[in-house]
């Protein structure tokens, strides 16, 4: 006892109420808790204290606390995703390490700047024909493969290219001075006039065998730029040239400029009588030299940007037209390209679909002044006037787009908003869109002469009221100027007949008689 | 965190769950968690004894232990390790703590001491002794309090709590027989009365 301190006797009872001493030193505590009162009230507040501890208060168990702590989990897997590779203390100095190589970076860059734009140009085109080849997968071809002569008379002369037997479907180009040119493709409307023929065509302006061949020589050309203009990739993307805007008017340019004065006063009625988009502001200019024209034609380069409109996307993008022209060369059988013009047709209207669904109300491409829209029946591409195909800009300038070709009237009805869209050629009661609401209207007891047989009419007195403009009316409005409308018919009427006047002056001017070869 | 497969994995040892964690079973770590969260959260209140710090500080702890647990080699028990751990979390709290009300110019013991005393000088029959012992182990210092705590609390052997508190055998004894000297002192009213 006398050996050991309060310190070690104080450790021995500690490791003797927890059970864990030898036999030995448990013997000596052991006595001298029976001997030494001290070490025995010790030993007791010992045991009383293990006991007291052993008896602790408990906390009540947690529910939920897994949800809890798995929802942390969850959460902390989640930012794991953006930690940074290396402990926050480094950040300052991976700052300083990012700035550095920044600097070294931009000083290598620029001293080897030369060969960098070098390379970089190269991937740039690689990447630039990767990304075509995405847009338009697969074969690429015409979807304008199989027209024949005369329609490209008809797309030549009036812009409207009948695409399936019931010319339901066309391919339609226009050119307004104030709002600049716009292509449609898909259904719109069906067309009033009978079909063009050269036959016709040539009997009518009284061409010469020579001038045949040249025109004949024309549409060839033509009909290559319009089957190379309008191409359809397997995944239904369209991809559209600029410059066929241009050929209605570069073909009537062409084909009058070598034309006897006669002969273009034919010309000009033939295109009057049948409503077409251009007309002459020049009949008396000397004929050009029709094999210059066709040179100058045939001179022309391909476009290589083309409005491409795919499913997802717009683009003005390259695309390779030898490609095509190359497929072109392959003779086909006659079921095999009628096979194929289905397909292509079958796509094109899958894309008019398409974007209809995803109702695809335009884009606009910043770089280039154009607007690409679409709906249930067409896609329509819509170019600023300053955005020409100049390429195909004829050097004449002989002719002018007729005024009030196209017209769009909207009409605003109380429950929403009904838009009437039609063409001097094209206009039917199929094309009119006119909602449940806009035809209770027009069957309202208060106003039976207003009924929906009446709207095509109505809607031709305001086309000639309102002219090529665009123009939201209530139907209110509609009504209260329906009279005023009538006025101006009237008016119209008589300024109508001064030009007859005028047409039948130049007629004794230039009587119709044929050609002397 | 996908539910633990409970019924499959329920009777089997941590250190097979810990081998299927390691191997991409992360849902077993939910088994792990229920068996072990009480004492956690008890060893935690009995440091703090303070409801408020349980939940959250043990949140922390399992968090803590989830990340480890890829490297952890089996080389002591789970909840030893998860022990250690937790002891560890807690000191790093109440040197936080510590920090902040030394800032505003009051300590833990204190606080402990203010409170113990409050607690002796109520009437014998009225004192709560379970909660006197455990407000007279807030007023040990931390290093003798978690040694008291893991031994007679949480019945741990002493190798087990040189595993925890990662110092030797015979530090653990020093330390526990001068802890409860020093409790025994603290809480000597009380042991006299009974």
């Amino acid at each position: 006892m006398n050996k050991l301190t309060r310190e070690d006797l104080s450790l021995l009872l500690s490791q003797y109420v927890d059970g864990v001493l030898n036999e030995a030193d448990r013997n000596v505590v052991e006595e001298l808790i029976q001997t030494d009162k001290t070490v025995q009230e010790e030993f007791n507040q010992l045991a009383r204290l293990k006991s007291l501890l052993a008896d602790r208060k408990k906390i009540e168990p947690k529910i939920g606390f897994w949800t809890r702590l798995s929802t942390s989990l969850a959460e902390k897997e989640k930012e794991e995703d953006n930690l940074l590779p290396f402990p926050r203390r480094f950040i300052p100095a991976a700052a300083l390490s990012g700035i550095i190589g920044v600097v070294l970076i931009g000083l290598v860059l620029f001293q080897n700047r030369n060969s960098l734009i070098q390379y970089f140009s190269e991937k740039s085109q690689i990447v630039q024909s990767a990304y075509e080849q995405g847009i338009l997968k697969g074969s690429i071809l015409p979807l304008l493969s199989h027209i024949d002569e005369n329609q490209v008379l008809q797309f030549s002369l009036l812009g409207i290219l009948p695409l399936d037997a019931e010319a339901k479907t066309t391919l339609r180009v226009d050119e307004s001075a104030s709002s600049g040119y716009k292509i449609k493709l898909g259904k719109t409307g069906s067309m009033k006039s009978s079909p063009l023929s050269v036959k016709d065509f040539y009997a009518d302006i009284q061409a010469t065998p020579v001038q045949k061949g040249v025109i004949d020589s024309l549409f060839g050309l033509a009909r290559k730029q319009i089957e190379s203009s309008v191409l359809v990739g397997e995944n239904e993307a369209v991809a559209i040239d600029p410059a066929l805007t241009q050929l209605n008017k570069v073909m009537v340019t062409n084909i009058a400029a070598f034309l006897e004065p006669p002969q273009r006063v034919r010309f000009g009625r033939y295109l009057e009588k049948r409503n077409a988009p251009y007309s002459f502001i020049s009949r008396k200019a000397s004929p050009m030299n029709p094999e210059s024209i066709y040179v100058q034609m045939k001179r022309v380069p391909h476009a290589e940007r083309f409005v491409v409109i795919s499913p997802d996307t717009v683009a003005y993008e390259h695309v390779s037209v030898e490609r095509i022209q190359a497929q072109r060369q392959y003779p086909r059988m006659a079921e095999q390209r009628k096979n194929e013009v289905g397909q292509n047709l079958a796509r094109a209207e899958n894309l008019i679909r398409h974007l209809a669904d995803k109702e695809f109300r335009g884009v606009r491409v910043p770089s280039v002044q154009f607007q690409v829209s679409g709906d249930a029946n067409a896609i329509s591409i819509h170019f600023q006037p300053e955005v020409r195909g100049v390429l195909w800009e004829p050097r004449q300038q002989v002719v002018v787009p007729r005024p009030r070709r196209e017209h769009s009237v909207s009409v605003h009805a109380p429950s929403g908003n009904v838009q009437v869209e039609y063409y001097d050629e094209t206009i039917s009661e199929r094309d009119l869109v006119v909602d449940s609401v806009m035809v209770r209207f027009f069957n309202r007891p208060m106003h039976p002469r207003f009924n929906f047989d009446l709207m095509d009419s109505v809607l031709n007195s305001m086309n000639d009221h309102f002219g090529s403009e665009t123009r939201v009316i209530s139907f209110d409005s509609l009504l209260r100027s329906f009279e005023a409308v009538r006025q101006k018919m009237s008016r119209d009427r008589d300024d109508k007949d001064q030009q007859k006047e005028g047409i039948q002056r130049d007629r004794k001017r230039y009587p119709a008689r044929p050609i002397e070869k | 965190m996908q539910n633990a497969p409970t019924s499959t994995y329920a009777e089997k040892s941590d250190e097979v769950l810990i081998t299927l964690f390691q191997n991409g079973e992360r849902a077993v770590y939910r088994i792990l968690v229920e068996r072990h969260q009480e004492r956690v959260r008890n060893l935690i209140y009995s440091i703090f004894h303070d409801n408020e710090v349980v939940d959250d500080l043990a949140q922390e702890i399992f968090i803590k232990a989830y990340e480890a647990l890829p490297s952890f080699r089996l080389d002591s028990s789970f909840y030893t390790w998860l022990y250690r751990i937790t002891v560890n979390r807690s000191r790093d709290e109440m040197r936080r703590r510590k920090i902040r009300r030394f800032l505003s110019f009051q300590t833990l013991e204190d606080e402990a001491n203010k409170e113990f005393i409050a607690k002796m000088s109520v009437a014998p029959e009225n004192r709560d002794a379970k909660e006197l012992v455990t407000v007279g182990l807030q007023a040990l210092p931390e290093k003798f309090r978690s040694v008291i705590i893991l031994k007679d609390l949480e019945s741990l052997s002493y190798e087990e709590i040189a595993d925890v508190l990662q110092c030797e055998l015979g530090t653990v004894k020093s330390r526990l027989s001068r802890a409860r000297t020093m409790l025994r002192k603290v809480l000597q009213p009380l042991l006299d009365e009974v």
